[in-house]
């Protein structure tokens, strides 16, 4: 073609010239279509694998040192030996009686008890006619944990030294088994009646405070 | 390369995704299960396991210590004998000379029944102590005269209740008892 055809070719055709602002433009938006650079998403998904990893070890880790077994069963030594210290502390207040003081003693009875227990507990409550009876004879119900050693047990009743044991013992709830000795006394009397029983305790915790569910001995 | 095959980078890109997806169930895994889904042995899980066990070995223990029958000691005998360790063992050896001749001297025919085992203490996985309650029904030449009442149904037989403190060692060949007492 001779330079006066290409100078005579329609003004439409400046496209076959070379890029103008036009092919620019467009150039520019296919740029910005384009997806990131490789490398950028391979650093991300390394860098989600990298948190993932550490959360998963810091979850294993937490996991693997929790106070409670596979079988949601409570394992602290601590927290374990306290419950138990507890019960034996709820379980010879709640079985002794002092028939001059029977209401404080019931009351004071009461609130160691969850409402449920309570209900049962009233049931097994001798009449006012009886309890009535009970004070003139100066009845005295006094209720001992046995103890585990030879020596008659001084201070807190603990796992270590008195009789009681966990059937089963979660955060919240836990049942112990409990050997009593109650030793019933009455004025004028000179023989003591004593009652090795045992007894099966079960304690909720509401608001913080361990408080008996039910209490029986089968 | 051909537009077929992927670059060494797509398929660095396609790994770690697979392991983010992997690690992800992992995570979810564990905040459902738990201790549970852990592959290896917790502290808490081998606490768990050994209460468990030692409270099952005082179980047997101390039914075959209740099993006694005047007619055929021997295998009564033995069977303490074999759920037993240590000082505990050989002392029940000798004693067992004594306990056959005051069985068959007094025809004694007896048999228990755990009722409850409770875990007082465990101590390093190894030693445990536990509480046994049993009930026990008791014939001898004493009892034959007793009548079956509501609290005993057996016609020439007393019933008995027992309070055990049992101590449970873990062993080479597996939990056994090492102590036994009643409590007062």
């Amino acid at each position: 073609m001779s330079e006066e055809q290409q100078i005579d070719q329609p003004a439409d055709d400046a496209t076959a010239a070379g890029p103008g602002a036009d092919e620019v433009a467009r150039l520019s938006l296919n740029l910005k279509a384009l997806p990131p650079p490789r490398r950028a998403v391979t650093a991300t998904i390394a860098l989600f694998l990298a948190v993932a990893l550490a959360m998963l070890w810091l979850l294993a880790d937490r996991a693997g040192s929790s106070d409670i077994g596979p079988d949601g069963q409570l394992v602290s030594t601590s927290e374990r030996a306290a419950i138990m210290t507890r019960v034996a502390q709820m379980t010879e207040q709640v079985m002794s009686y002092r028939s001059d003081q029977a209401e404080a003693d019931i009351k004071a009875a009461k609130e160691l008890m969850t409402p449920r227990m309570q209900e049962d507990y009233d049931k097994s409550l001798p009449s006012e006619a009886e309890r009535e009876a009970q004070q003139g004879q100066g009845i005295v119900v006094n209720a001992v944990v046995a103890s585990l050693r030879t020596s008659q047990v001084e201070g807190d009743c603990t796992p270590d030294v008195c009789a009681v044991s966990l059937l089963s013992a979660t955060e919240d709830e836990a049942t112990a088994l409990v050997f009593v000795n109650q030793t019933a006394t009455a004025k004028g009397q000179e023989n003591a009646v004593n009652s090795p029983t045992w007894e099966v305790v079960t304690v909720v915790k509401q608001d913080g405070k361990w408080l008996i569910d039910k209490m029986e001995s089968p | 390369m051909t537009a077929s095959q992927p670059s060494p980078l797509r398929r660095l890109d396609v790994w770690l995704s697979l392991l983010l997806g992997l690690t992800l169930i992992a995570i979810l895994t564990v905040l459902i299960g738990g201790s549970r889904v852990l592959p290896w042995d917790t502290a808490a899980r081998v606490q768990s396991e050994g209460a468990r066990d030692a409270k099952a070995l005082a179980d047997r223990a101390i039914t075959a210590f209740l099993d006694v029958d005047h007619r055929d000691m021997q295998p009564r005998i033995k069977a303490v004998t074999d759920l037993s360790t240590g000082e505990f063992a050989a002392h029940w050896e000798t004693a067992s000379v004594d306990l056959t001749a005051a069985a068959e001297l007094a025809k004694a025919i007896s048999s228990g029944k755990v009722r409850y085992v409770g875990l007082n203490s465990l101590t390093n996985d190894k030693v445990a102590t536990v509480l046994v309650a049993a009930d026990t029904v008791v014939r001898n030449t004493s009892t034959r005269q007793e009548e079956a009442t509501d609290a005993c149904p057996h016609k020439g037989a007393r019933c008995d209740r027992y309070r055990f403190l049992v101590e449970v060692t873990h062993t080479e060949d597996g939990w056994r008892m090492s102590d036994l007492a009643g409590v007062p």
